[in-house]
């Protein structure tokens, strides 16, 4: 269970995160969308223990974010947007120096490396003796997504994982996190592609400029925006009026 | 802003777009000026909002040449000679910096995707990298040589004209320092691979540290050439001494035109417009495709095979692997250990920031055999500064291994030490130190050890000499964690940061561990100085390794190592 109670970041003049209150409950997987600069990164981070709200508190699972910190972070995994790794590192390397700084024994850690490369269809060979440098984005990105995963979190955070996996390791990944959320863990989700949040997330948080602007199933979002796709309910909701018209507008000034 | 038409005019002739070039050099000294912020910040106190680094570095090098300039009053060295040397300093200094900071500039891999596929030339992105970094060392030389271009004016035979003669022949001998190291390079990225150009970079900056420092300190000591002695005079050999050319310029410019110094200009002005002529139709004229043929990869490291992992080897696991366990028996520890050691054996930017330093500590030793000579100080009851300074050399590259292993190219990965449930700073913080002691200070010691025992032909006695500070340096290396938070890998560098990093510790180890290696030159004596107080050996080793730990926990505790990992403020 998540909860956030007015949580507030402030950078300089700047409100990334405004008063946010929330509730997530165990085994819900909540897709969290928002344009660009609303918020939703900031909150994650805030939420991982990364860096520290201006005002306002956050529990997960009874803990306090700040206060118990330490415990809060053995309960969650984390894919973070940029996909950063150490590229130095082999894909094993990597999976085994978190894993031993979730504290896990290298058996164990070992163990999941195996069972991650054959999910992933990561050969061993890649996995053991070939630098992260040399993989390519997708492949990068089902170590990030594993090492998220390895300590077998409670609470999991993903913040756009789909960058660079392709269509089948998609479908692979979507099918995963459903199944886990049924396994009661409890999954918060950012992303830009609405069509996965719309088939996937039991319940959707669209914020913009830091502060909720919807939040509900899909069904309870369109009864109250008299909208039919989540699309139509996000642009209505965040964007400036008449966008298609303006793009329209736009594309002739092209004609020089 | 936009330069001059004429200026354009005239790049153009070498297929150089002026204004292209303007911009890049602009953007690239903004990235230069600008507060670097790492990856979310531990404090908002990090957050530096001017190059500091480099106005600290600037304000070292006026004061370094405030003192150089002094012996034009000092003395009655001639215009020539205090010209000479002020070029030596000024070459020694700037050739140093560019090889630590060149690396990243010249092949930039990220650059290739921001600048791949826009419509630079390739000799414009060539010259802009140039030019970058000669704006670089022009103001490191322009600090250097702030006051001995003005007190120039007072050596013997000099006049008013000194000050702006010096400073243009100063600006020409970094642009040739530039020029070379620059030209060197791209000659490089044109005849090898990726992979070999990583390692061939990272050795070859020992070898032009070696070759920088042979020339500056070893060379006048073979040639027994004292200028101070000499500062008067022309010698024939000066014709093979750069920074002897750019003194000739200054001459010339001054309004001396005698031959010795029209022939030094013209030899130095030759093999500058020689060299700029090589850097830019030769070099640079297939650059670009060079940065993406290295960025981009022929192929050969993704095939290239690395040491087996602990997967690999987990069948026979050895003794060797189960002490390490016990050595680094939290699992933090071991993570830090583990990532921080890898990047040492591997990574390219650590390696071209590392291993120019490790030539010091064979440098200092060598300086001794070529000077004084180094004999056994437990045979003479004596004790060489040499010796004991390459010991004291080791501390120093441990503590600048810490300073470079803070940095990297991947800093955004360190999100993991914040996420993941790090009980305390100090596993961290241990693992980072333990993995410098093993890969950098150990290896330090044992190169050291077979240096003096052969000279010495008493292993015993090399080893007594190196304990001490075999035993100071887990208390040495905790200079580098005091009072801060230490994540490895974790800050964006900054160009500049290395170089004066460098320069505190080097004046840091060089004060406080003097200190120490007085009180061990002391011990091998056997007595305290005018005195008769007995200062036996052992007693020495005994306080060593008292200091050592007083110093190690003392520290630890100041550091605050109990606590978490902390959220960032930024």
């Amino acid at each position: 269970m998540i909860v956030l109670e007015r949580l507030t970041k402030v950078y300089d003049a700047v409100t990334a995160v405004d008063h946010i209150d929330l509730m997530i409950p165990s085994g819900q997987l909540v897709g969290y969308l928002g344009p660009n600069g609303a918020g939703k990164s900031t909150t994650v981070k805030m939420l991982t223990g990364m860096i520290a709200p201006t005002s306002g508190r956050a529990e997960i699972y009874g803990l306090d974010v700040q206060q118990q910190s330490a415990d809060v972070k053995r309960l969650i995994g984390y894919v973070p947007e940029s996909g950063a790794v150490y590229e130095t590192l082999t894909g094993c390397e990597y999976l085994e120096m978190v894993g031993r700084l979730y504290g896990l024994d290298d058996a164990v850690i070992r163990d999941r490396i195996s069972k991650f490369a054959d999910f992933f269809e990561l050969s061993r060979d890649t996995v053991d003796r070939k630098p992260l440098a040399s993989y390519s984005k997708g492949m990068r990105q089902k170590i990030v997504i594993s090492a998220a995963l390895i300590h077998n979190p409670r609470v999991i955070f993903f913040d756009e994982p789909l960058n660079g996996l392709d269509a089948s390791t998609q479908l692979m990944f979507k099918t995963l996190i459903k199944n886990l959320a049924a396994e009661g863990k409890t999954i918060l989700y950012c992303s830009h592609i609405l069509d996965v949040v719309e088939r996937t997330c039991d319940r959707i948080v669209i914020i913009d400029h830091g502060r909720v602007a919807a939040d509900g199933t899909l069904a309870e979002l369109r009864a109250a925006s008299g909208e039919g796709s989540l699309e139509r309910i996000f642009n209505k909701l965040t964007a400036h009026a008449n966008l298609e018209e303006r793009a329209e507008e736009f594309s002739k000034t092209f004609s020089f | 802003m936009r330069p001059p038409s004429f200026i354009i005019t005239a790049l153009a002739r070498f297929d150089v777009d002026g204004r292209q070039l303007a911009t890049l050099v602009g953007v690239y000294l903004k990235q230069d000026l600008r507060g670097g912020r790492a990856f979310m910040q531990f404090s908002a106190r990090e957050y530096v909002r001017g190059n500091a680094a480099l106005l600290a570095l600037l304000g070292m090098y006026i004061f370094t040449g405030l003192m150089m300039g002094g012996m034009a009053f000092f003395s009655d060295i001639d215009a020539l000679h205090f010209s000479i040397i002020i070029h030596t300093f000024t070459l020694f200094i700037v050739a140093l910096a560019i090889l630590a900071e060149s690396g990243n500039v010249i092949f930039n891999e990220r650059e290739a995707d921001i600048l791949g596929h826009l419509p630079i030339s390739s000799r414009t992105y060539f010259a802009a990298k140039l030019l970058n970094l000669f704006l670089f060392t022009g103001l490191l030389a322009a600090a250097a040589n702030l006051f001995p271009a003005i007190f120039g004016i007072w050596a013997v035979g000099a006049n008013f004209l000194f000050l702006p003669a010096h400073a243009l022949s100063a600006l020409l001998d970094a642009l040739l320092a530039t020029a070379l190291i620059v030209t060197c390079y791209g000659v490089l990225m044109r005849l090898v691979g990726r992979e070999r150009f990583d390692s061939i970079i990272a050795y070859s900056q020992i070898i032009l540290v070696l070759v920088f420092m042979f020339g500056f300190q070893i060379l006048p000591r073979v040639m027994d050439i004292n200028f101070m002695q000499l500062a008067r005079g022309y010698r024939w050999y000066y014709l093979l001494y750069p920074p002897a050319w750019f003194a000739g310029l200054t001459l010339v410019l001054m309004g001396k035109v005698q031959a010795y110094a029209v022939g030094l200009a013209a030899v130095g002005v030759t093999v500058l417009v020689a060299l700029g002529h090589l850097a830019i139709r030769k070099v640079g004229t297939d650059y670009s495709s060079f940065v993406v043929r290295l960025s981009y990869g022929d192929g050969a490291i993704r095939q290239r095979p690395v040491e087996p992992t602990v997967t690999a080897r987990e069948p026979g696991r050895g003794l060797a692997e189960r002490l390490k366990s016990a050595w680094l028996a939290r699992p933090a520890e071991r993570a830090a250990f583990e990532l921080v050691a890898t990047y040492l054996r591997r990574n390219r930017e650590v390696k071209v920031r590392l291993y120019p330093s490790l030539a010091y500590f064979v440098f200092v030793p060598l300086l001794a055999v070529f000077s004084e000579g180094l004999p056994d100080p437990f045979v003479v009851r004596s004790v060489q500064a040499y010796s004991l300074m390459g010991a004291l050399m080791i501390c120093y590259v441990a503590l600048t291994a810490v300073e470079v292993l803070r940095f990297s190219e991947h800093h955004e990965a360190a999100y993991i030490f914040r996420v993941a449930p790090v009980a305390r700073l100090g596993d961290l913080h241990s693992g980072f130190r333990k993995a410098v002691m093993v890969w950098v200070s150990l290896p330090g010691f044992a190169v050291l050890f077979t240096l003096y025992s052969v000279l010495w032909r008493s292993p015993l006695h090399a080893a007594l000499l190196l304990a001490p500070w075999v035993i100071i340096t887990p208390a040495v290396l905790m200079l580098g964690f005091l009072f801060r938070e230490t994540l490895p890998l974790a800050r964006k560098y900054q160009k500049g940061q290395q170089t004066s990093r460098n320069l505190f510790l080097f004046l840091f180890c060089f004060v406080v561990l003097s200190l120490f290696g007085g009180l061990q030159a002391m011990a091998i004596r056997g007595r305290v100085p005018v005195t008769r107080i007995r200062f036996p050996y052992w007693s020495f080793i005994a306080f060593s390794l008292l200091l050592s730990a007083c110093f190690y926990y003392g520290l630890r505790a100041l550091s605050g190592e109990a606590r978490a990992v902390e959220p960032a403020t930024q």
